[in-house]
C-alpha cells in the first residue's frame, strides 16, 4: 500500500520518476435497466478494476432484480494482460438464485477480439459441474454519440445445477441489441430489445421461458 | 537586415511588457482585451544576459470558466526571452509551488546539468528554491523553454526564446518587423485527469470515429465485398484509420501567444515591409498545419537554423518544432491560422496594417483518414490503389526485407515484443516528401521534410561510424508506449561515445506521429543531400515511416531523449549516457 501512495504521488510530481502507469480504478455499469416483462425485473452488468497496465484487480456483477427473487454472478479475480489484446484472469465466482449460493472458481479471456468484438469467455469450475459461458459485444456508431451495441452471450454446462436452474447441454442465450446515446463519454441512456431463451433442461425441467422485451436504462462509469 | 536596435534590459519578475526593437514586434501589451485582469498583459519580453523568473500558480479563463495555469512571472506562455549569441547568461528560476519543478532550454547546447531535466540533469527545483542556470549561448535563432517536471507543460510553463546572432553578425535573410508566434494547447482538465481517460479509454476524446454511415457510403461507391476488404486489415489489427490525435479539441482551447480564437492575437505590419514570424509549437499534444491564406511564406529557418528559403502555402509544425518563416503582405488583414492535424479545431490571429481589424478565418479542412501508408505498408502516392496481395504479406519476411545495407554497423539494442508492442511496421519507408495525413493532395504546397536544405554547407561532415535503429512503439489500446517495446521505467540507459558520428534510424510502428527530441546535441537530418544536412532538435516520425539522422556525439553526461507528446513521453523515453 505504501508503494502504490508513494508512486500515485510521485506521478503527479517528478516527471523524471515517469510513473507511465499510475495506479487507477474505474467503475463502468455497461447495463443498468428496467426490463419490460413479468415482475418488471431490474438488470445490471457491471465491472470495475483497480490496477495497472498489466496486472488489475477485477469485479464483474451480473444479474437481474424483481419482487421476490434475485439471481447474480459475481466475480472477483485476478486479471493480467498477456497479449496485445487480450487478459488472463483467475479468481472465483458467487452465484444466486434466491436464497441458494453457488460457488465457483474461474479461469477467463477477456480482450478485444478483431473485427473489435469486446469478448468475454469463462470457464466456471465447480465440484459438481463446468460450466462455460461467452460474451461477445461490437459498438457500432451511428454517430459519434450514437451508438448501437448488439450483445450476444451464451452458456452450457457439463451437468446440472439444480440451485441455479440450470440444465446439463446448452442451457440459454441471450441476445441484445442496445441503442445508446452518449450524452458524455461517462453517461449514456439506451433503449434496446432482449431476447433470452433457455434449451434442454434448463427449459423443460427447470422452466426457463422463452421472451422477448424491451429495456430502457443507462450505461454509465467513472 | 533586421532593423533592430539593441537595448540591454535587465529585467526581473516582470509586469512589464517591453518593447522589443524599434517596431511595435514581438506582441506588447496594447491594452486590448484580456480574459481575466490577473493573466496580466500578455506576453512579455525580457532581454539581456541575466534574468529572475518565478514559476507559480496563477487563475486564467480561457474558456468561460476560471481555471489554475502553471505560469512564469504570472504569465502564461512566460516572457519571451532575447539573449545573444556569445554572451553568458544567468537564469534565476524561483519555484512559488507546492512541487519540485524545472525549466529545460530546448534545443539549447549546453553543459548536462544546465539541461534542466530532473534526475537526468539535475535534482529539480524544490518548493521555495531558486536555482541558477549559467551557461554561454553557443547558437541563435528561434527556441523555446518548458518545464520537464509533471504535466506542467500542459498546465502552461513554456515561453519562447530569441537568440540573436552575436554582435556585428547577421542572419542570412533580411526582414522589417519579427514577431513571436507560440502555439499551444490550453485544457481546463487536470493532466493527470486526461492522461487516466485516455488509460481508461484511448479513445475517449476522438469524435472523428469510422460509423456505420461511413461503411455503408463505401459499399454504395465500390461495393460490399471491396468495402470490406478494404476494412479487412484495419478490423483484423483492431486500428482506426481515424485515430489522428489522442487529445483534441473535445478538452483543448488552441492559443496562438496566449490568446484564443475569439481573443484574436494580433500584428501589425506596414504595407511592403517583410514581417519574419517565429512559429513555435509549445504544445504538449497538438500538432498544427500553419497557412497564411492569401499569402506565401518563405520559409527560412528550421528548429533555430537557418535553411535555403523555401515558399510554400503550408507547414505542418509538430510539438516542439519551430519554423521562421518571411511574409510581405499587402493591405489588408491575414489570418494566422492554425488547424491541429485532426481538425477538431483551430486558432486563428490576425497581422494586419490597423488595430481592431479581425481577419476572417477560413474553414477548416475536413479531416482525412489514415491510408495504408500510415500503417507501414507502402508508399503514400500509390496508396489506395494496393492490391490486396501486399496486404496478405508475412510479417517477418518483410520485416526482413527491409534490413538495410550500410556501409557502417548496426548495433543491435534490446528489444521486446509484448502486451506493449501492438503492431510492427511492415514496409516502413522513407516519406520526406510526404507532407503528411490531412495535408497531402489538398492544392496547396505543402512543406515536407525533403524540401528542408541546411543553409549552409555540410559536405565535410564526417560520416556515421555506426548506426542504431529505434522502433517507436505502443499500444493504442491500452494507452502504452515505448521504445524498442521497452517502456522508459524498464529500460536501460542508451550509450553514444563522445567523439563518435552516430547515425540514428526511426521506425514509426505506431499509427501515431511522434516528434523525437534528443537533447544536448543536433540532429542532422537526412533529406536527400548530403551537402545540405539540415540541423533540427526535434524531428516528426510519421506513422509506419522511418527517418534518419546522424548526430555528432559531442557532449559528454546525461541527456534526455523521447517523444515529445506529453502523454507518450513517460513510456517513449531513454536517458542517453555520453561516454
Amino acid at each position: 500500500m505504501k508503494k502504490i501512495l508513494i508512486s500515485t504521488m510521485l506521478a503527479a510530481s517528478l516527471f523524471a520518476e515517469m510513473n507511465d502507469d499510475p495506479l487507477r480504478a474505474t467503475l463502468l455499469a455497461d447495463r443498468l435497466e428496467w426490463q419490460a416483462t413479468d415482475g418488471d425485473p431490474v438488470a445490471w452488468d457491471v465491472a470495475a478494476y483497480a490496477g495497472y497496465d498489466i496486472d488489475k484487480l477485477y469485479f464483474y456483477s451480473e444479474g437481474s432484480t424483481q419482487s421476490d427473487e434475485t439471481e447474480s454472478e459475481n466475480e472477483l479475480l485476478y486479471s493480467r494482460a498477456v497479449t496485445p489484446f487480450w487478459d488472463l484472469q483467475g479468481g472465483l465466482e458467487m452465484d444466486t438464485a434466491g436464497s441458494e449460493r453457488k460457488y465457483w472458481g474461474i479461469l477467463a479471456i477477456q480482450g478485444l477480439a478483431p473485427y473489435f468484438i469486446d469478448t468475454r469467455i469463462r470457464l466456471k469450475i465447480s465440484d459438481e459441474a463446468v460450466g462455460v459461458n461467452f460474451d461477445f459485444e461490437y459498438e457500432a456508431l451511428l454517430t459519434q454519440r450514437l451508438i448501437l451495441t448488439p450483445r450476444i452471450e451464451m452458456e452450457a454446462y457439463s451437468a446440472d445445477v439444480p440451485e441455479l436452474g440450470i440444465g446439463s447441454g446448452f442451457s440459454s442465450l441471450a441476445m441484445g441489441l442496445r441503442l445508446r446515446y452518449e450524452i458524455v463519454r461517462e453517461f449514456a441512456p439506451y433503449v434496446g430489445v432482449e431476447y433470452v431463451n433457455g434449451f434442454g433442461d434448463t427449459k423443460k425441467v427447470y422452466g426457463m421461458k422463452e421472451d422477448a422485451r424491451f429495456v430502457a436504462g443507462v450505461r454509465f462509469w467513472f | 537586415m533586421p532593423k533592430m536596435t539593441r537595448r540591454t534590459f535587465l529585467q526581473s519578475a516582470a509586469v512589464a511588457a517591453l518593447l522589443y526593437g524599434a517596431s511595435p514586434s514581438v506582441s506588447r501589451a496594447d491594452g486590448r482585451r484580456n480574459q481575466t485582469d490577473s493573466f496580466g498583459k500578455g506576453p512579455s519580453v525580457l532581454k539581456g544576459n541575466e534574468f529572475h523568473l518565478t514559476i507559480d500558480r496563477t487563475v486564467v479563463n480561457f474558456t468561460g470558466k476560471p481555471a489554475i495555469a502553471t505560469t512564469v512571472n504570472g504569465m502564461m506562455p512566460g516572457p519571451t526571452l532575447v539573449w545573444r549569441e556569445g554572451e553568458e547568461v544567468t537564469i534565476h528560476v524561483t519555484n512559488r509551488l507546492d512541487v519540485s519543478t524545472s525549466i529545460h532550454w530546448h534545443g539549447i547546447i549546453l553543459p548536462p546539468e544546465m539541461d534542466g531535466v530532473p534526475d537526468i540533469s539535475f535534482d529539480g527545483i524544490a518548493p521555495g528554491e531558486t536555482f541558477t542556470y549559467r551557461f554561454t549561448v553557443r547558437q541563435h535563432g528561434t527556441y523555446w523553454y518548458h518545464s520537464h517536471s509533471g504535466f506542467q507543460e500542459q498546465t502552461g510553463l513554456h515561453g519562447a526564446l530569441v537568440i540573436l546572432p552575436k554582435k556585428g553578425e547577421t542572419e542570412p535573410f533580411e526582414y522589417d518587423r519579427d514577431y513571436v508566434v507560440s502555439l499551444s494547447d490550453w485544457s481546463d482538465e487536470k493532466p493527470e485527469s486526461i492522461y487516466r481517460k485516455l488509460k481508461i479509454q484511448s479513445d475517449y476524446y476522438n469524435f472523428n470515429q469510422r460509423t456505420v454511415g461511413d461503411f455503408f457510403h463505401e459499399v454504395a461507391e465500390k461495393g460490399f465485398v471491396e468495402a470490406f476488404k478494404a476494412r479487412k486489415m484495419w478490423n483484423e489489427m483492431r486500428m482506426s484509420d481515424r485515430d489522428l490525435s489522442d487529445v483534441t479539441a473535445y478538452t483543448y482551447t488552441f492559443l496562438m501567444n496566449g490568446r484564443n480564437d475569439r481573443d484574436d492575437w494580433h500584428a501589425l505590419f506596414r504595407p511592403g515591409e517583410k514581417v519574419r514570424l517565429r512559429f513555435i509549437n509549445q504544445s504538449a499534444m497538438t500538432i498544427f498545419d500553419v497557412r497564411i491564406p492569401g499569402l506565401k511564406m518563405r520559409v527560412v529557418a528550421a528548429d533555430g537554423n537557418p535553411v535555403q528559403p523555401v515558399d510554400v502555402d503550408e507547414f505542418r509544425i509538430a510539438v516542439a518544432e519551430s519554423y521562421d518563416v518571411i511574409v510581405e503582405p499587402e493591405e489588408g488583414a491575414y489570418c494566422l491560422f492554425a488547424q491541429s492535424i485532426d481538425r477538431s479545431g483551430f486558432v486563428g490571429g490576425t497581422l494586419c496594417t490597423e488595430r481592431g481589424v479581425r481577419a476572417k478565418r477560413p474553414p477548416m479542412d475536413k479531416p482525412q483518414p489514415l491510408t495504408m501508408a500510415d500503417m507501414g505498408m507502402g508508399d503514400w502516392k500509390s496508396d489506395g490503389r494496393m492490391g490486396h496481395e501486399t496486404m496478405a504479406m508475412d510479417h517477418t519476411k518483410m520485416k526482413m526485407a527491409m534490413t538495410p545495407e550500410n556501409p557502417w554497423p548496426v548495433t543491435p539494442l534490446p528489444m521486446r515484443k509484448g502486451v506493449g508492442w501492438t503492431m510492427t511496421a511492415m514496409d516502413p519507408r522513407y516519406r520526406l516528401d510526404d507532407p503528411g495525413v490531412g495535408l497531402r493532395h489538398n492544392g496547396r504546397r505543402v512543406l515536407t521534410y525533403a524540401d528542408l536544405r541546411n543553409y549552409y554547407c555540410t559536405a565535410d561532415d564526417p560520416q556515421p561510424d555506426r548506426e542504431i535503429v529505434l522502433h517507436l512503439t505502443g499500444n493504442m489500446e491500452r494507452y502504452i508506449w515505448s521504445i524498442n517495446g521497452i517502456k522508459y521505467a524498464d529500460a536501460e540507459p542508451l550509450c553514444f561515445h563522445y567523439g563518435e558520428r552516430l547515425r540514428v534510424t526511426f521506425v514509426n510502428d505506431t499509427m501515431m506521429p511522434h516528434p523525437m527530441h534528443l537533447h544536448g546535441m543536433w540532429s542532422d537530418l537526412e533529406t536527400g543531400d548530403d551537402a545540405r544536412l539540415v540541423r533540427k532538435h526535434t524531428v516528426l516520425v510519421q506513422p509506419g515511416a522511418k527517418i534518419s539522422y546522424r548526430v555528432t556525439v559531442d557532449a559528454r553526461g546525461s541527456w534526455a531523449y523521447h517523444c515529445h507528446m506529453l502523454y507518450h513521453m513517460l513510456g517513449m523515453f531513454r536517458k542517453v549516457e555520453v561516454v
